[in-house]
């Protein structure tokens, strides 16, 4: 009896609010643990991904800091505009050109590697050389930037073993000439490996009978390599090769304020080093967001531009 | 049928170790190198006379580095911020993953494109800092656990494997018997899971420990929370503003005993997770596919 009473005023209210039909009420009593497992994780990315968002509004305003980006005063593409007309621009698009098309011409290195150690019969070779290969990826980048600050100082190894063999003293940690190759070498270094597994990956599933069939036809490994791994692969490289150029503008940010000094910062300041400089240095809210959303909408257009092609070309697609 | 390699084929075998073995080197080396200075006689490694085997084995730099209060403070706040952020982590990237692979939930494919698009557009690194500010989390504590709580890279990987890992007739099966969606998650589909629960877990570990980006751009003003990458961080600064200025003398002074810590403390940082990683390796390959799989 109490029970139908509850049931009933249930129904009642229901019927008064009306805001859940009885399906949906049914369906949320049995499945709600479902949303206590996900509604976190989208509140979550509500408050840290989305609410930053309308604050590239602070581009268009002269926000100081202080109160509601909202309330500031509104100056148009006034930012923007300052940003190209400096001499900054020029540079810091330059260097972060030079850097990531440098690092960009040495993406076929890890598919080569992956290729090369797929080659590999002896497995237990295998392991233990993947083992130490991955370990780069492993190192922080403070680490890093560490063991290249006592590897290639100017007392340091790389140069002592070079005047040993008589050849001049280089300056690699304070020179614009040397810079981009420490910066991308020191990145192929430690991500080699790590890169190669994906295709590594991809490459373990090619059909071995195809192998075999080839070998009977006479096939060479080269050619196996050029007329069954690479085809094989090719969808895994077309994706990762949309990733990359996706984000030709990102340079790491973090590794380029590690690495740059008063010696190399005329090659070292790349765009991200430059918002990190303006922005939270030095407190200049509009403008270095002006400067980041830039980037971020660069970026964005080149991917879906990039895709679109893939898409036509090749079939093989992010979205 | 056995057919006999060409001589070219041959070749190429052995070209293909010798890259291998090549690269394997390049890799290790300068780990090793690294290991051995830190335990070598610092004059001796600066005459150029260590390459391979430690020479006049002393202890000081790890004395030194284990006297020095920042260095220490920093240890642990590396840890107690990997152990805490990784725990935010998980609790946040698998029970959700596990619900955003089932079909019946509604608003699934609402919640994943929500999840997807923010890896393609953020607000960027200024909109960022100004959020972290209003919400009062720069300079706190909270703010290593909160700002990189969820990877949609891991949580994407988390969802396929659910989706393809695990067959869906035990989920059922435990369903009928009467098993709550909650038992069924923790008692069948967890205990089925633990390889890539590994795996995730490594990634966050890994980023945690090896993170100086959070304190540098959130925390600069709170050194008692700097993580270990942070106090390392400095300590190169302090060199490098000082390149180029006039006192060479004080240049040298201090290169000669950061350079004897800096070896130690890079063994000290870098070595828990160089250990860490070999365990999980076997399971990298499947957690790269998973991951590739379009959204």
């Amino acid at each position: 009896m109490k029970q139908k009473t509850a049931q009933m005023t249930g129904e009642r209210l229901n019927a008064q609010k009306g805001l859940f039909s009885q399906a949906t009420i049914r369906y949320l009593r049995k499945n709600w643990i479902l949303y206590l497992f996900v509604l976190p994780t989208v509140l979550w990315y509500i408050i840290f991904r989305y609410l930053p968002m309308p604050g590239v509004y602070m581009a268009f305003t002269r926000y100081k800091g202080i109160g509601n980006i909202f309330d500031a005063k509104f100056v148009g593409l006034k930012w923007f505009q300052s940003f190209f007309e400096s001499a900054y621009a020029k540079q810091t698009l330059v260097n972060t050109l030079r850097l990531s098309l440098y690092s960009l011409a040495l993406f076929p290195l890890p598919i080569i590697f992956a290729v090369i150690i797929n080659e590999i019969r002896n497995e237990k070779f295998k392991k233990v050389t993947q083992t130490i290969v991955y370990a780069p990826h492993f190192v922080s980048l403070v680490i890093l930037v560490t063991m290249l600050g006592l590897f290639f100082d100017t007392k340091g190894i790389v140069n002592n073993l070079l005047t040993s063999v008589g050849m001049e003293k280089i300056h690699f940690l304070d020179s614009d000439a040397a810079y981009p190759h420490v910066f991308v070498w020191s990145g192929i270094w430690s991500s080699l490996g790590w890169s190669a597994i994906i295709y590594t990956a991809a490459l373990s599933s090619v059909d071995p009978s195809l192998h075999e069939a080839a070998t009977l036809d006479g096939a060479s490994r080269l050619q196996r390599i050029w007329h069954i791994n690479l085809p094989a692969i090719a969808p895994t490289i077309i994706i990762q090769l949309i990733l990359r150029v996706g984000s030709i503008m990102s340079v790491s940010t973090e590794k380029g304020i590690l690495l740059k000094n008063s010696l190399n910062s005329g090659v070292a300041e790349t765009v991200g080093t430059f918002v990190y400089q303006r922005g939270i240095l030095g407190g200049d809210f509009g403008y270095s967001t002006a400067v980041g959303l830039f980037l971020n909408l660069v970026e964005l257009i080149l991917l879906v531009v990039v895709n679109q092609i893939s898409k036509k070309v090749s079939d093989s697609s992010l979205f | 049928m056995k057919i006999k390699d060409t001589f070219g084929d041959r070749a190429f075998t052995f070209f293909c170790y010798a890259v291998v073995i090549l690269v394997a080197f390049i890799c290790l080396y300068p780990l090793w190198l690294v290991l051995v200075y830190s335990v070598s006689d610092p004059d001796a490694v600066n005459a150029g006379k260590v390459w391979l085997w430690p020479v006049g084995v002393t202890w000081d730099a790890y004395k030194e580095v284990f006297s020095r209060d920042d260095l220490m403070k920093g240890y642990l706040n590396t840890i107690t911020q990997t152990l805490f952020g990784t725990a935010v982590n998980m609790a946040m990237t698998i029970p959700a993953a596990y619900a955003l692979s089932k079909t019946k939930l509604k608003g699934r494919g609402f919640f994943m494109g929500l999840i997807v698009f923010t890896m393609y557009f953020s607000g960027g690194l200024i909109p960022n800092f100004i959020n972290l500010k209003n919400l009062r989390l720069l300079n706190t504590w909270w703010v290593f656990g909160l700002c990189g709580a969820v990877s949609s890279y891991n949580l994407i990987v988390a969802r396929t494997f659910f989706v393809s890992g695990i067959p869906h007739e035990l989920e059922e099966a435990a369903e009928i018997d009467g098993c709550s969606t909650a038992g069924t998650f923790f008692k069948i589909v967890l205990p089925l899971s633990k390889a890539m629960l590994g795996v995730i877990m490594l990634y966050y570990v890994v980023g945690h420990w090896n993170n100086f980006s959070t304190a540098l751009y959130y925390t600069p003003q709170s050194t008692e929370y700097w993580p270990l990458q942070m106090v390392i961080r400095n300590m190169l600064r302090t060199l490098n503003q000082m390149i180029g200025t006039a006192d060479e003398e004080a240049l040298m002074y201090y290169t000669r005993i950061y350079d004897m810590i800096k070896y130690a403390v890079v063994v000290v940082a870098a070595l828990p997770v160089l250990i860490l990683y070999p365990f999980l390796q076997k399971y990298f390959n499947k957690g790269v596919m998973l991951g590739s799989v379009k959204g």
